[in-house]
């Protein structure tokens, strides 16, 4: 029963590399956000059939942020996902970036219905983190969306072969507090690496509205 | 037997608490301090509960969960984890159709008590389609960190007084304070990254400055 405690405390501590990359910090600037018309509407994962919608943000969901990001709100979306024969919703703000080759998606978690009326003490110990994703469109009107593997990256800064900001937890896990610069520049060397990607977890998605 | 802690409209009015990302309290410096166990009050309609954890309704009730043998075997993540949490404890609160459960570890320095205060999960009161327990803050969108308060015991009541973040990041933008941490400015989040050492120190120079917690973020409860 003891292990349920350390799981209930560590759980995202353990997760946090070992599937998709988080990071503290954006891999973008308020500068470098682009939009792509193909992206606004419902799509459905192939996978498990769940729906996400994308929609434009606008300027009441962005109060939350910094000036310089309410400003870009007309390259901001916001993408409901819904699991496929469940009742829940999971909502985010979705980031498009142009960088060298490919287009990526920086996810950050917005406030669900459940979320937005949560205790407000409770609800400021949660750190929102940044999930990164890189999204190919194909020809088809589809898209892919690969996930960055956390754990490549981990693996990289234990075996010393990559310099970027981290902070080393207590069980030995690693936080990513690398800026967006430093991060841009992971993307950009790692892009055709495919062992950077966690190949289990990318998803196709087609458009159903 | 859970009650509630916390006003939300008290802690809303918080000007910036201070979030870290290493905790304050380690096992070797852990104490226990039984004032702090019971339920309290902080108005007529907020009432919530503190409890040793090994003793609370929270590990009773996780304790029936366990399945199997291999499961309570393991455990702690380690020996020191173990003696950290038995000398914790459990806060509980309702609140907008949950029950939340925090986990607070004290220490002493300099004469001061401190808690570093942890979120463990929020249960829903009664499960609906749309609240499953684990569904608020879990997965990988959001990172748990700890906060930071001194324990002042009066003899029916407790002040707690947390990290005015407002003030720390003034002093620290003016180099009148250090401390490690991350600034996003891009998305107002802020993160304190000085490890559990740096964080003992920081309080040992700085904790009887008054001017590091202020009356907003402060908290004076009563026992019942």
């Amino acid at each position: 029963m003891k292990k349920i405690i350390s799981i209930l405390l560590l759980l995202p501590l353990l997760i946090l590399l070992n599937g998709c990359l988080t990071t503290l910090h954006p891999i973008f600037t308020e500068k470098e956000l682009v939009t792509d018309n193909r992206l606004a509407g419902s799509w459905k994962k192939l996978k498990d059939g769940s729906v996400s919608v994308y929609t434009k943000a606008n300027k009441e969901d962005l109060k939350q942020f910094s000036t310089a990001l309410q400003q870009q709100v007309d390259k901001v979306y916001k993408v409901t996902v819904t699991e496929d024969g469940e009742n829940r919703e999971s909502v985010y703000y979705a980031f498009l970036v142009k960088l060298g080759n490919y287009y990526y998606l920086d996810y950050y978690p917005a406030d669900s219905k459940e979320r937005a009326t949560a205790n407000f003490f409770f609800k400021s110990h949660y750190i929102p983190m940044h999930s990164i994703y890189r999204i190919d469109f194909d020809a088809k009107g589809g898209f892919e969306l690969k996930q960055l593997d956390g754990g490549y990256l981990e693996k990289l800064i234990k075996n010393k072969q990559i310099r970027i900001k981290y902070d080393k937890l207590d069980d030995g896990g690693i936080f990513i507090t690398a800026p967006t610069e430093e991060l841009q520049q992971y993307l950009i060397k790692y892009s055709d690496v495919p062992e950077a990607y966690d190949n289990s977890n990318s998803s196709f998605y087609t458009k159903i509205n | 037997m859970f009650k509630y802690i916390f006003s939300i409209a008290l802690l809303m009015s918080f000007s910036s608490c201070i979030s870290s990302l290493h905790q304050l309290v380690t096992y070797d410096k852990v104490i226990t301090d039984n004032r702090i166990t019971g339920d309290w009050q902080q108005n007529a309609t907020t009432l919530f509960t503190i409890e040793d954890l090994m003793q609370s309704s929270f590990y009773k009730s996780i304790s029936k969960a366990t399945v199997g043998n291999h499961e309570k075997n393991t455990g702690f993540d380690s020996k020191e984890d173990s003696l950290l949490y038995s000398k914790s404890y459990v806060i509980s609160f309702n609140g907008s159709g949950y029950n939340y459960i925090m986990i607070a570890s004290l220490m002493q320095l300099d004469k001061d008590i401190y808690a570093d205060i942890i979120p463990v999960s929020a249960i829903p009161v009664s499960a609906t389609a749309s609240m499953k327990a684990n569904d608020l803050f879990s997965g990988t969108d959001y990172y748990p960190s700890h906060t930071i308060a001194k324990i002042i015991f009066h003899d029916a009541s407790m002040e707690i007084k947390f990290l005015n973040g407002d003030f720390i990041q003034h002093q620290m933008a003016s180099g009148a304070m250090a401390i490690k941490y991350e600034n996003d400015k891009l998305f107002n989040t802020s993160l304190v990254t000085a490890s559990t050492t740096e964080l003992q120190q920081f309080l040992t120079k700085y904790g009887k400055n008054e001017r590091l917690y202020s009356t907003e973020n402060t908290v004076i409860l009563k026992k019942i």
